[in-house]
C-alpha cells in the first residue's frame, strides 16, 4: 500500500486480498476492521447459533437440576448449566458487535430463535427423560462441544477466539463432571448401568449427528467450507467426528457399555472409524424445529419472555430517565 | 464453643437452628433453579443460577454441619425427611406461581424479587450475627458465606428498588407481590420453638433484635421508594419451624429426592 | 526444621504448583492462594486449603489432583487434604503471577486492597483501556463478572473482589 493512500480508496477487490492476507498471516480480523459482507453473515451465523445453543442447551439439563442425586451433584450440574448461559452471554455480546453494521440486535436474535429462523444445536432438541441422559449429555455432549469448539480457538475472528479460550477450559471441567456422573452409574446396581446403556443408545445418533455431515452433499450447503477458507474453523465435519470417535470410543467400551452400532470398527487401512451414518433428513427435521421437544422448549422460553415483558419495559422506562 | 464442650441442650438447640439455616438455603436455591432458562433476560438467567448456586453450596454447608454433629449424612438429611422434619420458612417453599418448572411456567417475576429482596437483608442480618456465634464451626461457615451473599443482596436491591420506581405495571405489581409475601414472612424472622435455648447458648442474637433491624431496614427502603410500611410481618399459615408446611414443600421435597430415593444406597 | 523437612516441603510446594485451577488451565491454586498450610511428617502431608467460594463444585475435583501431584513426590506415601474457612480466601491471595496469568486468559484480575461495599476500577485484560462496562456482575462462574470493552470490543471477565469482612 502506497502512503498517504488511504484503505477506503482500495477496490473491492483489493481490501479483499488484504483482509486474505491477514488472515493467511495468521492476524486476527477486529470487530471494526473492514471485513467481507460473506465472512461477517459467516461469524453472524456460526456465533449466534453457538450461543443461542448454549441457552437453549440449559433446558434439557435444567430438567435435572433439582433431580441431581446428591449435593454435590446438584452443585455440580447448577454451575455447569450456570455456566454455559454465562457463555451464551458472552457469545451473542460477540454477535451483537458483528450485527450492529446491519441494524439488528439482542431483541432481533430472541424474534429469530422464536421464529426458527435462527437454528441451535441438533442435540438440545432431544428427549433427557432419566439422570443417565444428564451424565451422558455432560460427559459426551460436552466432549463433542469440546471437540469442535477447539479447532475454533486459532479462529481469525478476534473476540471470538479470546471468548472461546475461557469457555474451552470449562467445557473440559463440565465434561470431568460428566464423567464422574457416568464412572458413578457404571460401577453402581444393575439397574444405574442399564440406565446408563439406554441413555447412550438414545443419544448416540445425536452424536453423530453433532458434528454435521459429511460434505455439501447432504445439506445442499458449503458453510463449513467457507469457514475453513476464511479460516474460522480449521477441520471438516468429518476430521472432527473421527477424532471424537478416536477419543470416546475406547473410553465407552471400557466402561464395558455398547455402543448401538455394530458396524463400528476402526479401519487399519484408512485409519478411520467405520460407522453407520445418521440420517440426515431426519437431522434436517430436527433442526428445523420438528425434533421431540424442539417446540416444548421454545415454548418454554417464548412463554418466559411474554411474561416477562413488563420486567423488560420497565426496565428501559428506567433507562430512559 | 466446640462440638466437644457443647452441653446436650445446647446442642439440641444448635441442631434446631442448623435445620432452619439449611432448610431456608435449600428451598429457596430450589425455587430458584426453576427459574433456570426463564428469567426475564439472559443478564439475569445468568445472575440469578449464579445466586441459586450459592444459596444451594450455603445449605449443603449447613447440612454437613449438621453430618458432622451426629445427624446423619448430609446427603440422607437433604433428601429423605419427610416434609414434617423441614424447618424452613413457609414463605421460602412456596411455588414460583402457575405451572410448573417443565411445563406451562406462568412465573412471578415480583414476588420472585420481593421474596429474595427480604430473604436477603434477612439473610445478611443473620450472618452479621451468626459470624460471632458461640459455635466456632457455624461461626466460620457464616464469615465464608457473608463474603457471597454480599452479592445477592446487592443484586436484589437493584431489582427491588427498579421496579418499584418504575411504569405503573411495574409498582401494581410489586405491590401485590409485597402484600402476598408481607403475610407469611414471619416466618422467617422467627427462631421458632427453641428459640429461648437458641439464644441462650449464645448461638446466635436474640430474634427481637434481629426482627428489628429487619424492619427498620425494610421500613426505610420502602420509604424511600414511596410506599408505605404495612407493619410487622404475619405468619399467616403456620411457622415452618414447628414443621408445619404446605403442599408446595410435598412437591419441592418429592422433586429434589426423586432420584436418590430410588436408591440411597448406591453411588451416584 | 530440619533440613530434610524443609527440602521436602519445598518438593511439595513444587509440585503444588502443576495443581491447575480445574477452570482456568493456567492458573494453580499457588498462584491463587488457596493453599494454608503444608506440613509434612515422615512420609505423610497435610495440605489445608481455602475453598474460593463456599459452593464451588470444583473441590472434589482439586482434592484428587492434589493427591495425585503429592502422592508422585519422592518420599512421600500419603497426602491428606482438608478444606478449612479460617483464614477467609479473599482475593489479595492471588499472587502476582496469578495476576498476570488471570489476564492472559481474558480475566481481569481483583482491584488490591479493596473494601467491600466500595466500588472498583477494571481494565480490559487485552487492550488496558479503562473505557468499560460492567454487563454483569455475575459471569459464567461465581467467582466472576461479565464485562465489555468499548475500546477493543471485547467481552471479558473479571474476577469479583471478595474481601474479609471482619
Amino acid at each position: 500500500m502506497t502512503v498517504g493512500m488511504s484503505f477506503n480508496q482500495l477496490s473491492e477487490e483489493e481490501k479483499m486480498t488484504h483482509f486474505l492476507d491477514r488472515i493467511n498471516a495468521g492476524e486476527k480480523i477486529e470487530p471494526d476492521d473492514w471485513m467481507p459482507e460473506d465472512y461477517r453473515l459467516q461469524l453472524i451465523r456460526l456465533i449466534s447459533m453457538h450461543g443461542i445453543s448454549e441457552i437453549m442447551g440449559a433446558l434439557p439439563e435444567k430438567e435435572w437440576v433439582p433431580k441431581a442425586p446428591s449435593l454435590h451433584r446438584k452443585l455440580a450440574i447448577m454451575a455447569k448449566v450456570q455456566d454455559e448461559m454465562g457463555h451464551g452471554q458472552l457469545l451473542l455480546r460477540v454477535a451483537e458487535d458483528l450485527m450492529a453494521p446491519l441494524g439488528k440486535n439482542r431483541h432481533d436474535i430472541m424474534e429469530d430463535l422464536f421464529s426458527g429462523k435462527l437454528k441451535f444445536h441438533n442435540v438440545f432438541h432431544m428427549d433427557a427423560p432419566t439422570w443417565g441422559d444428564a451424565g451422558i449429555i455432560a460427559w459426551l455432549v460436552d466432549g463433542a462441544a469440546i471437540i469442535s469448539q477447539s479447532m475454533m480457538l486459532d479462529s481469525s475472528y478476534g473476540p471470538y477466539a479470546r471468548a472461546l479460550k475461557r469457555i474451552c477450559a470449562e467445557e473440559v471441567f463440565h465434561a470431568q463432571h460428566g464423567e464422574s456422573i457416568i464412572l458413578a452409574m457404571a460401577e453402581g446396581t444393575p439397574e444405574q448401568r442399564e440406565m446408563l446403556q439406554d441413555s447412550l443408545n438414545r443419544w448416540w445418533e445425536s452424536l453423530i449427528m453433532f458434528f454435521g455431515p459429511k460434505s455439501a452433499k447432504e445439506t445442499g450447503n458449503s458453510n463449513a467450507d467457507k469457514n475453513i477458507m476464511y479460516k474460522i474453523r480449521t477441520k471438516t465435519n468429518e476430521d472432527l467426528r473421527q477424532e471424537f470417535f478416536t477419543k470416546y470410543i475406547p473410553r465407552i467400551w471400557s466402561l464395558g457399555l455398547t455402543i448401538p452400532d455394530d458396524t463400528i470398527r476402526f479401519d487399519e487401512d484408512s485409519q478411520m472409524w467405520i460407522y453407520k451414518d445418521a440420517d440426515w433428513s431426519k437431522f434436517k427435521q430436527i433442526v428445523s424445529g420438528n425434533g421431540p421437544q424442539s417446540q416444548n422448549r421454545l415454548d418454554l422460553r417464548r412463554r418466559s419472555y411474554k411474561n416477562n415483558e413488563w420486567v423488560r419495559t420497565a426496565l428501559a422506562a428506567k433507562k430512559a430517565i | 464453643m466446640t462440638q466437644e464442650t457443647l452441653k446436650p441442650q445446647e446442642k439440641k438447640a444448635l441442631i434446631e437452628l442448623l435445620y432452619q439455616l439449611a432448610d431456608d438455603d435449600f428451598l429457596l436455591a430450589f425455587r430458584g433453579s426453576e427459574w433456570l432458562g426463564l428469567a426475564p433476560h439472559i443478564e439475569e438467567d445468568v445472575a440469578f443460577s449464579s445466586i441459586s448456586q450459592d444459596m444451594m453450596g450455603h445449605a449443603n454447608l449447613y447440612y454437613n454441619l449438621l453430618e458432622n454433629i451426629g445427624e446423619g449424612e448430609a446427603d440422607r438429611i437433604a433428601h429423605l425427611r419427610s416434609p414434617n422434619q423441614f424447618r424452613n420458612a413457609i414463605i421460602l417453599e412456596e411455588v414460583n406461581g402457575p405451572g410448573t418448572y417443565l411445563k406451562e411456567p406462568d412465573y412471578d417475576w415480583a414476588f420472585t424479587v420481593v421474596r429474595n429482596y427480604f430473604y436477603a437483608v434477612h439473610k445478611h442480618i443473620r450472618l452479621d450475627s451468626l459470624r460471632h456465634s458461640s459455635y466456632e464451626p457455624l461461626a466460620e461457615a457464616a464469615r465464608k458465606i457473608m463474603t457471597e451473599q454480599y452479592y445477592h443482596l446487592m443484586h436484589w436491591e437493584i431489582w427491588f428498588k427498579q421496579l418499584m420506581t418504575s411504569t405503573d405495571e411495574a409498582i401494581l405489581r410489586m405491590t401485590a407481590a409485597i402484600q402476598k409475601v408481607w403475610k407469611d414472612f414471619g416466618g422467617v424472622l422467627t427462631l421458632g420453638p427453641y428459640y429461648e435455648d437458641i439464644v441462650k447458648a449464645n448461638l446466635i442474637d436474640d430474634e427481637n433484635v434481629m426482627k428489628k433491624r429487619w424492619n427498620n431496614k425494610i421500613e426505610a427502603v420502602l420509604k424511600e421508594v414511596g410506599a408505605s410500611y404495612p407493619g410487622e410481618p404475619r405468619m399467616e399459615r403456620g411457622n415452618g419451624r414447628n414443621g408445619v408446611h404446605t403442599e408446595d414443600l410435598k412437591q419441592a421435597t418429592a422433586t429434589l429426592s426423586e432420584v436418590y430415593a430410588t436408591n440411597p444406597a448406591t453411588g451416584w | 526444621m530440619s533440613e530434610l523437612k524443609s527440602s521436602m516441603i519445598d518438593s511439595v510446594m513444587d509440585a503444588l504448583g502443576d495443581v491447575k485451577d480445574p477452570e482456568i488451565a493456567s492458573v494453580s491454586i499457588l498462584d491463587l492462594g488457596m493453599v494454608h498450610e503444608v506440613d509434612v511428617t515422615d512420609d505423610k502431608v497435610r495440605i489445608s486449603v481455602l475453598p474460593t467460594f463456599s459452593g464451588c463444585p470444583a473441590l472434589h475435583i482439586i482434592e484428587r489432583d492434589i493427591k495425585k501431584a503429592i502422592e508422585n513426590v519422592e518420599g512421600i506415601t500419603s497426602a491428606e487434604v482438608k478444606f478449612v474457612f479460617t483464614p477467609s480466601w479473599t482475593t489479595d491471595r492471588i499472587t502476582p503471577e496469578g495476576r498476570e496469568s488471570l489476564k492472559e486468559f481474558g480475566i481481569s484480575p481483583p482491584p488490591a486492597n479493596h473494601v467491600m461495599g466500595e466500588p472498583w476500577e477494571i481494565d480490559c485484560p487485552y487492550c488496558g483501556s479503562t473505557y468499560v462496562t460492567m454487563e454483569n456482575i455475575f459471569g459464567p462462574t461465581a467467582c466472576r463478572s461479565i464485562l465489555y470493552c468499548k475500546s477493543c470490543k471485547n467481552p471479558f471477565e473479571a474476577m469479583k473482589p471478595v474481601a474479609d469482612m471482619g
